[in-house]
């Protein structure tokens, strides 16, 4: 073997040497071999420091009260981080493929809950839900998106501190940290506290109450951001949480859904014709709209300044009902001229569920007038939009056999029956759907 | 659809010589449609713009199908080296000063996992290899009298992390008991010359490399002395005596030459070294042949060397070039693509840097801006989020770059300026210098240039390109 028996650095690994190899006799030659291929290496200068393994810890305080919190939690982890330790790459390829990740998701959500404790007041935050497999892009790659809604329920002390232990590749990378992100519904992404998170560390503490206003005690990790919350951003906050809840609301839509579907259309007693004029649409469609608008506005702001707070379990029973009997009414009309009057009856109990929503998004600190004229604006944009993009398409199609009898009565029986299934799950408090 | 607001307003207007946007009279029908469906289409448009804006940045997805690749992984942990570090952590926590950790058999095969987790990091640029380092060594790496060879890995793990006093505290151990293996003692001197040479205390640096051409090291022979010769002639070359520097390492390279088949690394890594003294001496055609030399002698060279010849295409005026040498760098699938057709503008600025080290991306998209290439500003936006990134995890250490990023990419000299001059505080290297000198005279700070000065003076530093910046720099 010559002096340079290992012309590559990379390659420095077969030449096992450092004076442990038995063959004394060739010991010494071995390892200055590969410490000259090692320190040709060493003394070039450091290459510049790249990204390390990093994991992004969202969490968001939905709810907080002294009987317990509701929290929102997002972890991002890297798949070569994951792969790792649990060696994903079933058929060793050197790629991931999204089937090899998905197949081993109930072990990477292990892995999580090992590496990330959370508990208030000495009890651990229970997972209340688990959002199915994701992924998103960072900067230096793909990540695995774990999404949990968790409930720590405390002492009743209202303490209001969350602990947090993290422990994540502590054994296969202590370079690893976890970033975190601490906020409040409401608050936009970039707000809240920042804290970075050493895998083995001692636990942290956080609080639980708005972190906008928070103390941070004596941990030097915990630094409020520089970004506090305007009124304005928290504003705007409320506004998007407002659109995205109308949006995803099936119960809300549909109610609309089912109260626009016959505002193109006249009934006669041979069934429904195609409304001859625009005009008296449009002012039904309005009519309509307003008579919803105003009424879960009203008790949107009585349920939020605490003037009125029925029980939950009636009020999304009734919005279960007020969706039967609008799609019941399209396959055998009752209501008439009335409907706008029915509608503002429901609409009142649609706010107290609209109010329920921004609740459990938690109204955060400082004035009241900002969460609920957000919300409201909302709510009404989301709805606005939802009018316009069904009604000029209804119009155009309003005299198609395809509207009158496969939108309009095949909808409606849809919308019914499954408003249906919803007043039994409410009223009887069942469970009868698969989890969305 | 139309939804031109301008108009709108103006037609809100009352005026006699327009008519009302959505009238109301009876046989308005047609056009109140229109009107409507408008107005309603505008708003659908502002809440779905709103909903976008909501989304941006945080949008998990999920792939349309299971076959879909999602993440390369370019180098994989082989099975030994998973069972490895699972052995000697599952079993108990890291051991403690008091529990003898394992056999020397382990030792002998985390030491070269260690090792090999390095070289890895050097030559993808990729910092999670050191985490792997670290682990494999882990139940050495809190012993306060480790195993020499653990403690010459911990000094290189550490120096990499930009732990320069940890790293230092390592090396001096080793140096200064001289109990430990020959070879790892002359690699402790050695990184410990390279480490003081950085921190710029070049007269100590020099000693270190002078310490490995005493008798102790004769028993271990010319390859030694080489790399001695080779550490020397860099540290004097520094302090000025640049004719000496370059006539020992004329000398070493005859010697290194004459050998057949001598190590590549070791040629690849004295031609560096000529390059940047010719550079530095402002011989800047020498300078190129050197290091055409050293990437011709070692074609799969660390991130370093390729990062040092970049930049000496890009002061050339060569930023095709660039892209050429770099087409090497990232993911194998991109690599291919981009050498296929190096000049071509269609090729996506995240798929070349993908995988591609920070270092090398950012002399990419210089290379894309000064040819005004259409993947420039998607490689500046890259390099912004992963400058971002590094920062929340409360990493300083890509100063260098990202200084040099607000300086040629985005234009913004006095925030360059600060991070320049908190690199110089930390480093002292040609290439810091030569930042802080460009940084202080774009931002029109020639007073930030006063500790440069001072320090140029007071170690006789010789650098042809600080004269070009500021004639103050070299006399």
């Amino acid at each position: 073997m010559s002096a340079d028996a290992c012309p590559d650095s990379a390659r420095a690994g077969a030449c096992n040497g450092l004076g442990m190899s038995s063959r004394s006799t060739h010991w010494r030659r071995i390892a200055m071999v590969w410490m000259l291929a090692l320190c040709t290496l060493l003394l070039a200068k450091p290459a510049a420091a790249h990204k390390a393994s990093d994991a992004y810890l969202t969490l968001e305080v939905a709810e907080s009260q002294p009987e317990g919190s509701l929290l929102r939690q997002r972890l991002d982890i890297h798949l070569r981080d994951l792969d790792r330790e649990l060696d994903l790459d079933s058929n060793a390829d050197g790629a991931l493929s999204w089937g090899e990740v998905r197949s081993r998701w109930p072990d990477i959500q292990a892995l999580a809950a090992r590496g990330l404790m959370l508990s208030a007041n000495g009890a651990p935050c229970t997972v209340q839900a688990s959002a199915a497999p994701q992924l998103d892009h960072h900067s230096d790659g793909t990540y695995a998106v774990l999404q949990t809604q968790l409930r720590c329920v405390g002492d009743g002390a209202g303490e209001g501190r969350l602990q947090i232990g993290y422990s994540l590749f502590e054994r296969s990378d202590p370079g690893h940290r976890g970033v975190l992100r601490l906020r409040h519904a409401g608050q936009g992404a970039e707000q809240g506290l920042a804290a970075l998170l050493v895998p083995g560390a001692a636990p942290q503490w956080l609080p639980l109450q708005a972190a906008a206003s928070a103390t941070l005690g004596s941990n030097p990790a915990v630094q409020p951001d520089e970004l506090g919350s305007s009124e304005t951003q928290r504003f705007f906050g409320f506004l998007e949480q407002g659109v995205h809840h109308i949006l995803i609301g099936l119960d809300h839509v549909l109610f609309l859904l089912a109260l626009l579907l016959p505002a193109v259309l006249v009934h006669s007693k041979s069934g429904w014709q195609a409304a001859p004029a625009l005009r008296p649409v449009v002012v039904d469609v309005l009519k309509l709209v307003t008579a919803f608008t105003l009424a879960h506005s009203i008790t949107l702001a009585l349920a939020v300044l605490d003037i009125l707070n029925p029980p939950s379990r009636w009020i999304e029973s009734i919005i279960a009902a007020s969706v039967v009997l609008a799609a019941l009414n399209n396959l055998k009309p009752v209501l008439g001229a009335r409907r706008w009057l029915v509608t503002f009856a429901f609409g009142l109990v649609h706010g107290f569920g609209f109010a329920g929503a921004l609740k459990d998004i938690g109204l955060g600190s400082g004035s009241l007038a900002v969460p609920l004229l957000g919300f409201n604006l909302g709510v009404e944009l989301g709805q606005l939009a939802l009018v316009a993009l069904f009604v000029p398409l209804a119009w155009a199609w309003r005299a198609s056999w395809a509207y009158n009898t496969a939108v309009l009565r095949g909808g409606s029986a849809a919308i019914a029956l499954l408003a249906m299934v919803w007043l039994a799950e409410r009223v009887f408090d069942l469970s009868l759907l698969p989890a969305v | 659809m139309g939804c031109n607001t301008s108009s709108g307003l103006q037609q809100r207007m009352p005026s006699p010589r327009h008519r009302p946007a959505c009238p109301a009279g009876r046989r308005a029908g047609l056009r109140s449609w229109r009107c409507w469906a408008a107005v309603l289409s505008c708003l659908g448009a502002v809440v779905g713009a709103l909903g976008a804006v909501g989304a941006a940045g945080a949008a998990p997805f999920t792939p349309p199908s299971d076959d879909e690749v999602v993440q390369k992984l370019p180098y994989r942990l082989d099975a030994s080296i998973r069972k490895l570090w699972q052995d000697s952590t599952v079993s108990g926590s890291p051991a403690g000063p008091t529990s003898p950790p394992a056999s020397a058999a382990t030792l002998a095969q985390a030491v070269q996992a260690a090792r090999d987790a390095i070289e890895r990091s050097r030559q993808f640029g990729d910092p999670r290899e050191l985490g792997l380092a670290q682990a494999v060594l882990a139940p050495w790496w809190q012993l306060s009298d480790p195993p020499a060879a653990v403690r010459l890995l911990r000094a290189t793990v550490r120096q990499s992390q930009h732990d320069f006093q940890g790293a230092l505290q390592d090396l001096r151990w080793l140096s200064s008991r001289g109990d430990a293996a020959l070879p790892i003692l002359a690699q402790a001197w050695l990184t410990q010359a390279a480490l003081q040479q950085l921190q710029g205390q070049l007269a100590a640096a020099q000693a270190s490399c002078q310490a490995l051409l005493g008798p102790d090291f004769a028993p271990m022979g010319g390859s030694v002395a080489r790399a001695a010769q080779v550490c020397l002639a860099e540290a004097l070359s520094l302090q000025g005596r640049t004719q000496a520097a370059e006539q020992l390492l004329a000398a070493v390279a005859a010697d290194q030459g004459s050998r057949p088949g001598s190590a590549a690394a070791t040629e690849s890594w004295i031609e560096l070294v000529r390059a940047e003294i010719a550079e530095r001496r402002g011989q800047d055609q020498v300078a190129g042949q050197h290091y055409a030399r050293a990437l011709a002698a070692r074609p799969q060279s660390d991130v370093y060397t390729r990062a040092a010849y970049a930049d000496w295409l890009l002061r050339q005026g060569q930023p095709a070039q660039v892209i050429r040498l770099l087409s090497t760098a990232g993911d194998p699938d991109s690599r291919e693509a981009s050498a296929a057709n190096p000049g071509r503008t269609t090729v996506r600025a995240n798929d070349v840097l993908q995988g591609m080290p920070d270092a090398l991306a950012l002399r990419q998209a210089i290379a894309w801006q000064q040819l005004g290439a259409p993947q420039a500003s998607a490689a500046a936006a890259e390099l912004q989020a992963r400058f971002a990134e590094a920062r929340q995890r409360g990493d300083l250490s890509h100063a260098r770059e990202e200084a040099r990023y607000l300086l040629d990419i985005r234009g913004q000299a006095s925030a360059a300026l600060r991070l320049a001059q908190a690199q110089w505080a930390q480093q002292k290297e040609p290439a810091d210098a030569l930042l802080l000198a460009r940084a202080a005279v774009a931002a029109g700070q020639p007073q930030a240039l006063a500790p440069l000065l001072a320090f140029v003076r007071d170690v006789g530093w010789v650098d042809a390109r600080l004269g070009v910046i500021a004639p103050e720099l070299q006399r």
